[in-house]
């Protein structure tokens, strides 16, 4: 495992609620640069809600109120008026791979041509290094021009993936990526989300452990809100510290 | 095709004419299978019906001399009467075109304004007086044109009558809109939440999502209510044989009275003897709109399915 330095993302008591509804209560931890996090928990545990709020896409939705701080290098990043540019530098993928109605190149430099890159020779060069790193670019070399809506549920996901990739980002985050695809593009996105790991930070929120156990650096276990136990992967899985964290990934595995 | 042999059951193949043998539909089924069959053909009767008797009634007057699609003047009470369709038509034309340059841009915008950026109270009240401006009749419209609009186009561009091409535009602009604009938010409504999230989380803001997501996704159906709209401003009669000075002379700007297709059919048939030359002219007038609307009407067609399938 590689040792990290510093953090790419410093969160601290955290809490979100929807009216009077609590979803995310007290969290704090801190996510190191490079490494592959992965998140677990039942539904409604409030992973969507953490992932939602680490890139200020939870401000699409009016009715949510976020306390606590999180800083990413000097930024305070629930503070900054730049949700553009943190969203930027904080990419998300959705569980259900939404292609822009574009071709595929079209999708890989949007987010680039809406940050104001125009030049064609760079943006070839970052479709074809997204694309490569995402693990899609021998699929689709011969097809750039064509619709992304084309493409196989896999390819989609890959091609969200290489999408905000074009932006540079330094945090990537996944919400369940894989749990509308089939074993071997499942295992296609998880070699891809390897292979970026150390270059990019990736949260991985998963409602598979498995996979949690196979890719992730260290897990963090959500139940009801709170953060339960985070701990390196190997660790957690085989001596979880709360018996809660035990119960559940006994009842996933058993 | 030959009936027969879709009935008779296929040999060697058990199951099959079993299956055959044992369901039979229900007779309210087929009663309500043959009602929406025969409304079908009906559609196909009408269209075909209206085209017989406008070619019967227009006698092959489109063929003789006297009657000129590319002729200049339209005096059908001369002597020897003329009867050049091409004022009328250039008429129809600028009115249409100048209208849909009118309608499009105000109606696309007013929906993104209620479908993306209105608050909830404030779109309701939006949608309804949209609703409530479709419901008004044109008549009504027209009335409002003549005391209204006419006037103020007048001294505005200091012209000597306000019934003109302009006049008449922006008030088919005005009636294409609620079509435009309720059809056009649907459109935009029925693009998935996914869909703007997905560009939100690339860092794009709201009118850079709107621009090159919810429009191109909305595309199709955008084009649709555009079309939708321009056939209202073809086919509306009354407003404009009201309000757009009733000339039927090649226009050479907006600010000239003109006249259309249908406001001459509509302004001259009560005067015409029946079987007369002007009375055919009339309905090879009616043959003209009537290609006219075939075409707009396969090109709309062709548009919105090749959005949809790209
Ligand atoms: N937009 C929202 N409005 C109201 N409540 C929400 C909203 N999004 C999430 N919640 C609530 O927050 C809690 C956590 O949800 P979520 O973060 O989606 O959990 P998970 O991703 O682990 O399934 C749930 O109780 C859910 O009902
Ligand atoms: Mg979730």
């Amino acid at each position: 495992m590689v040792m990290p330095t510093t953090d790419a993302l410093s969160i601290q008591n955290l809490s979100v609620n929807f009216g009077n509804k609590t979803a995310l209560r007290d969290i704090s931890l801190d996510i190191h640069k490079g490494e592959l996090l992965g998140i677990i928990g039942p539904t409604t545990s409030g992973k969507t809600t953490f992932l939602t709020v680490l890139n200020r896409m939870i401000d699409t939705l009016p009715d949510a109120k976020v306390r606590g701080r999180i800083r990413m290098g000097d930024l305070n990043l629930l503070a900054t008026q730049q949700v553009q540019s943190v969203r930027r530098r904080v990419g998300m993928i959705f569980a259900l791979p939404v292609a822009l109605p574009l071709t595929i190149r079209g999708n890989v430099e949007y987010g680039p041509r809406r940050s104001g890159v125009r030049d064609p020779g760079i943006l070839d060069v970052l479709v074809e290094d997204s694309l490569k790193a995402a693990g899609l670019w021998e699929e689709v070399e011969t097809r750039l021009d064509s619709p992304a809506l084309k493409l196989s549920g896999g390819q989609q996901q890959r091609l969200c993936i290489a999408r905000a990739l074009a932006l540079k980002p330094e945090v990537l985050l996944l919400d369940e990526p894989c749990s509308g695809l089939d074993p071997l593009s499942t295992a296609r996105v998880e070699d891809t989300l390897i292979a970026l790991r150390g270059d990019v930070t990736i949260v991985l929120v998963t409602n598979n452990p498995y996979q949690a156990s196979r890719v992730a650096d260290r897990t963090a276990f959500f139940l009801g809100g709170e953060l339960v136990e985070l701990n390196d992967t190997k660790a957690l899985f085989t001596l979880p510290k709360d018996e809660r964290t035990q119960a559940y990934i006994e009842g996933k595995f058993g | 095709m030959n009936p027969s042999v879709k009935r008779s059951p296929p040999r060697g193949k058990g199951p099959r004419v079993t299956l055959r043998a044992t369901y039979r539909k229900p007779w309210s089924e087929r009663l309500l299978e043959g009602g929406v069959h025969l409304a079908a053909w009906l559609c196909i009767l009408f269209v075909v019906l209206i085209l017989f008797f406008l070619a019967r009634e227009s006698g092959g007057l489109v063929f003789k001399d006297v009657f000129q699609v590319v002729g200049r003047y339209w005096r059908p009470i001369s002597e020897p009467p003329q009867f050049g369709v091409l004022p009328l038509l250039a008429g129809s034309l600028l009115v249409t075109l100048t209208a849909t340059a009118i309608a499009v841009p105000l109606g696309v915008g007013a929906a993104i304004y209620i479908g993306e950026f209105a608050p909830p109270q404030v779109r309701e009240i939006l949608k309804v007086s949209v609703e409530f401006l479709a419901a008004i009749p044109s008549v009504v419209i027209g009335f409002l044109g003549m005391i209204v609009l006419a006037p103020l186009v007048k001294s505005l561009f200091n012209l000597p009558t306000g019934l003109t091409a302009l006049s008449a535009s922006l008030m088919l602009a005005w009636m294409a809109m609620p079509t435009i604009v309720s059809l056009t938010e649907d459109a935009l409504r029925s693009v998935p939440d996914t869909l703007r999230h997905g560009a939100y989380a690339l860092g794009a803001t709201r009118w850079q999502t709107i621009r090159r997501v919810l429009l191109p996704a909305a595309k199709p159906g955008i084009l649709a209510a555009t079309m939708l709209g321009v056939g209202r401003v073809i086919g509306e009669t009354m407003a404009v044989l009201m309000i757009s000075g009733n000339a039927a002379r090649i226009p050479h700007s907006v600010l000239e009275p003109i006249r259309t297709l249908t406001a001459t059919i509509a302004a001259e048939m009560g005067e015409t003897v029946q079987g007369s030359d002007h009375y055919q002219a009339l309905f090879s007038l009616g043959l003209v709109l009537f290609g006219i609307t075939l075409v707009v009407n396969t090109i709309a067609d062709r548009l919105v399915h090749r959005g949809e399938t790209s």
